[in-house]
């Protein structure tokens, strides 16, 4: 069987396109940098899609909403709802998801969360940009959504952030309540023993429930603040990270041929292709 | 107690507005509607002052002289005096519809006063922040254009809505 086909869609802005494509190869995908001004149209011939971290449009306005109502999110829109297809976003592309209404995607096309800055601190004082290492938690059962089957379920994973506007937030308790019933919430920011709290060391942010990756109720779409591209290989991994990964990067240092295997961040695109090789599968047989 | 809005702009074009009307016209169904659209940082001062001309000759100095609010090497600013107006302006058929957006869970503002409070300047008392956009709609009549800046500046799916997302921030029209 050939390898499922992915399209990253690169908005003006955008820089984490040629890591994210590599990532994605490396899993075993192909994957094409599609811009934005091509023919949306085209996207169709993909079974897949990324939409990778930057500042798409500069981040004006608010992150993500001027690439939101452009004519090739408006076909993104229409491949994940009407025909089931894979859409991750990453950090800005998350914040692209959430503004076209496709996460949490309880009402389709409907704005129902935010990304918002992250959270004042101290107090009276902007947090701004945050760029660090940090554990998310993945919380959903494997194979929840398309990007999680191969990641068990309470495994604690270190992982970068770098984003100004990544607190997930929504004025609506009902939204929220929603999360948690359809189980839609995958990842979410906690301690490296796996315990979730909104200590600003392990929440930086301030999201809601430590939300760092929600996917749709049909779980074909994914958002998520932190870049699982860039911890996808073990030299991608700090020294200084606690656990079983920071072991294994130790015990790697001096070894190149080491420093190349996977990383924890790549769980998230082989478990796209699995699940691209799955759907390939069975609508072949169909 | 005296009310001194302030208003900074880019001595250049400002790209976000530019790019705000550039998606409005060309992505959102605009184009026969909106013919301009400006944006400003918006301050707005409570200040002790003596008289309204007072209040604003302070917040003019502090403006041009403590880098907290303006550069004068990328923006001009504008002071004025609040004034409640109850109608929109209107020229030749184009109502100018204000839509000032600010942050529900962060207010730079009792920040900023403390800071002024430090370098002496008590005078000022309280301090609201945001973003003020202007929409210049062409449109029947002041109802229609109070209802069209709500729908443009509301974002409330992919389609409608652009400026403010309403679950971190609220946005009044005036």
């Amino acid at each position: 069987m050939s390898k499922p086909h992915v399209a990253l869609v690169q908005f003006p802005g955008s820089n984490c396109e040629w890591e994210t494509k590599r990532a994605a190869e490396a899993a075993g995908l192909t994957c094409d940098i599609f811009r934005w001004n091509r023919e949306p149209d085209l996207l169709a011939e993909y079974d897949g899609y990324i939409i990778g971290g930057g500042f798409s449009y500069q981040d004006r306005i608010r992150a993500g909403v001027i690439a939101a109502k452009e004519p090739i999110v408006d076909r993104l829109f229409s491949e994940a709802v009407d025909n089931g297809k894979p859409v991750l976003g990453i950090c800005n592309g998350a914040q692209v998801l959430v503004e076209a209404g496709l996460i949490p995607g309880l009402r389709p096309g409907e704005v129902e969360m935010a990304l918002a800055p992250n959270r004042p601190y101290p107090a009276g004082r902007m947090a701004g940009f945050c760029c660090c290492w940090l554990y998310v938690k993945h919380v959903a059962a494997p194979g929840r959504c398309a990007f999680n089957s191969n990641i068990a379920q309470g495994e604690v994973i270190p992982i970068p952030i770098a984003h100004g506007e990544g607190r997930f937030t929504t004025r609506s308790t009902a939204v929220l309540d929603r999360l948690r019933e359809n189980h839609q919430i995958i990842f979410q920011y906690c301690d490296f023993r796996g315990n979730v709290s909104d200590e600003l060391e392990i929440n930086p942010n301030g999201a809601v429930e430590n939300l760092a990756g929600l996917c749709n109720p049909e779980g074909n779409v994914l958002a998520m603040m932190p870049h699982p591209e860039r911890a996808s290989f073990l030299r991608q991994i700090p020294t200084d990270i606690a656990g079983e990964w920071g072991q294994c990067k130790l015990e790697a240092m001096g070894n190149a041929e080491a420093q190349t295997q996977p990383g924890p961040g790549l769980a998230v695109f082989t478990s796209l292709r699995d699940g691209l090789l799955q759907r390939v599968a069975a609508l072949a047989a169909r | 107690m005296h009310q001194i809005e302030l208003l900074v702009r880019l001595k250049i074009p400002d790209v976000t507005a530019l790019t705000t009307i550039n998606v409005l016209r060309r992505r959102m169904g605009y184009a026969e509607i909106l013919d301009k659209l400006d944006r400003a940082d918006y301050y707005l001062f409570e200040v002790e002052a003596a008289s309204e001309e007072e209040a604003c000759e302070i917040v003019r100095k502090l403006a041009a002289h403590t880098s907290l609010f303006a550069n004068p090497n990328k923006h001009v600013f504008e002071v004025r005096p609040w004034r409640p107006n109850p109608r929109l302006s209107q020229h030749d058929g184009v109502y100018e519809v204000n839509c000032f957006v600010r942050s529900l869970d962060f207010d730079p503002g009792p920040g900023l006063v403390a800071s002024l409070h430090k370098i002496g300047q008590e005078s000022v008392r309280s301090l609201t922040t945001g973003t003020l956009w202007t929409l210049h709609l062409r449109v029947e009549d002041e109802a229609q254009a109070r209802s069209i800046a709500d729908e443009i500046a509301v974002t409330r799916s992919r389609s409608r809505g652009i400026l403010m997302n309403p679950h971190y921030q609220i946005c009044q029209v005036f």
